[in-house]
């Protein structure tokens, strides 16, 4: 898992937001896999394919050793209104500053808390959440489900 | 703190708290989850800190528990027992006080135990309330763990949850393991071949270039002379003179060398000598059997 690597995710996807681009593509990794599933699960983005760097798969191709660098994940991005629904995505834990809560911590943050540093969460605002199974979740099913783990980002 | 209600944030009506009846040792064996709390608490002094200076006494990092002492056993030792001494005394003998004391005595005895036993019945019912309590929470704690997702999450996205679920490169097998080996062996071969023919026509090529070396004083003076004699005779008519002699070069000056690169190609020659193809096909025998397989078919 690199932070480095989602926080290029999240700038990247930021930056295309901006000039009102309808598809990109992001390396594709377990984590960025996550974490596109979730901002699809919430609405921020519109769809999530495999691909390559040509572009979205039309046809299912296995991942193999061979092919693994040309291997990029495609997202959708939205729009609403000539706005984009995505309006802003950046880390909380940074590289050097993780930061792990714990079950009681999640639970006050999901209820508009702040906690240490980590302001409320404003509506309309998500955050996500890397449990200690490797599962990225969203902060109100893990307040839900009693998990503690390690905040990675927070988009609106 | 203050004395009467003052006690109590100056408000009147509100009663101090019950002292428990059974307040030394209790009454029953403890539930298992006291003894799964007591298991986990903590008092006492950690290891390496000095401990105060208290003289028969030792302060214990667990709970010590106590003797178990059933209403029953009670009601024996307070009661049954200290009702059988006073069983056998004469009346007859004792003033009217005494007789009073010791009816009094009786009448607080038979309070006492019915205290005891109503509040044996209480403690029993807060209990089983308990009891019920914790079970209840541990139900809901257990069907808050099994969080199910919403149907239509399950209808949408089950084809990326299933990326998620194996690994997410497949591995090569065995037999494209060994075509990959073997590719790269190919591969260092090729490459380790053009090499070594590189290097077979680098040797060839200064084997020809050899038979223009100097080796002889006479040809040493020969290449002397040649070289500062300007020799009129070479000058193509196309070229001018001032431009040959301040060294530009056109295109149909090196066509004589460009159409001897182009026989070199052709006829797999070096520099007009004989290339490495012709050479090796001389030790193969290959070009004599050529030659013979030619002769015969002429003859033929």
């Amino acid at each position: 898992m690199s932070l480095v690597n989602l926080a290029h995710f999240a700038s990247h996807v930021k930056n295309c937001t901006r000039v009102n681009i309808s598809a990109t593509s992001v390396p594709f990794s377990r984590l960025h896999l996550q974490v596109a599933l979730q901002l699809y699960k919430e609405g921020f983005i519109s769809s999530v394919q495999k691909g390559s760097t040509s572009g979205p798969d039309i046809k299912p191709v296995d991942i193999t050793p061979d092919n693994v660098s040309t291997r990029r994940l495609w997202l959708g991005l939205k729009y609403r209104n000539n706005q984009p629904v995505l309006r802003d995505f950046s880390l909380i834990s940074k590289p050097g500053r993780r930061v792990n809560l714990t079950n009681t911590e999640v639970k006050a943050l999901a209820s508009g808390l702040t906690v240490r540093f980590i302001r409320p969460l404003q509506p309309a605002e998500c955050m996500f959440i890397k449990t200690d199974e490797d599962e990225v979740v969203e902060i109100q099913e893990a307040a839900k489900r009693h998990l503690s783990g390690l905040v990675l980002c927070r988009v609106k | 703190m203050g004395k009467g209600n003052l006690r109590f944030g100056g408000k009147s009506g509100i009663l101090p708290k019950p002292r428990p009846i059974f307040k030394r040792n209790p009454i029953r064996l403890p539930t298992e989850s006291e003894l799964q709390q007591e298991a986990q608490a903590e008092q006492g002094y950690v290891e390496g800190i000095p401990e105060p200076v208290k003289s028969g006494f030792k302060f214990p990092r667990a709970p010590v528990s106590k003797p178990v002492v059933t209403v029953q056993e009670r009601i024996v030792k307070t009661i049954d027992q200290q009702a059988a001494k006073v069983a056998n005394i004469d009346t007859s003998k004792l003033s009217q006080d005494e007789i009073w004391q010791l009816k009094k005595d009786e009448i607080r005895r038979a309070h006492l135990r019915d205290a005891y036993l109503i509040e044996e019945k209480r403690l029993a019912r807060i209990d089983e309330l308990k009891a019920k309590q914790e079970a209840k929470q541990r139900e809901e704690k257990a069907l808050e763990k099994v969080y199910e997702e919403s149907t239509a999450t399950k209808l949408t996205l089950p084809t990326i949850d299933s990326y998620l679920k194996g690994p997410l490169v497949r591995r090569r097998t065995a037999e494209e393991e060994e075509l990959l080996h073997e590719q790269r062996v190919l591969n260092r071969m090729q490459a380790d071949l053009k090499y070594r023919e590189r290097k077979a026509i680098d040797v060839l090529d200064l084997y020809h270039a050899a038979s223009q070396f100097i080796t002889t004083e006479k040809e040493l003076e020969q290449a002397i002379t040649d070289a500062f004699e300007v020799n009129v005779d070479n000058f193509d008519k196309e070229m001018e003179v001032e431009a040959k002699l301040a060294g530009r070069t056109y295109a149909i000056s090196h066509q004589s060398k460009n159409e001897a690169i182009i026989i070199d190609h052709a006829l797999g020659e070096l520099n007009g000598q004989a290339g490495l193809e012709s050479i090796e096909n001389a030790l193969d025998g290959e070009l004599e059997k050529l030659r013979m397989k030619a002769q015969t078919a002429s003859i033929e």
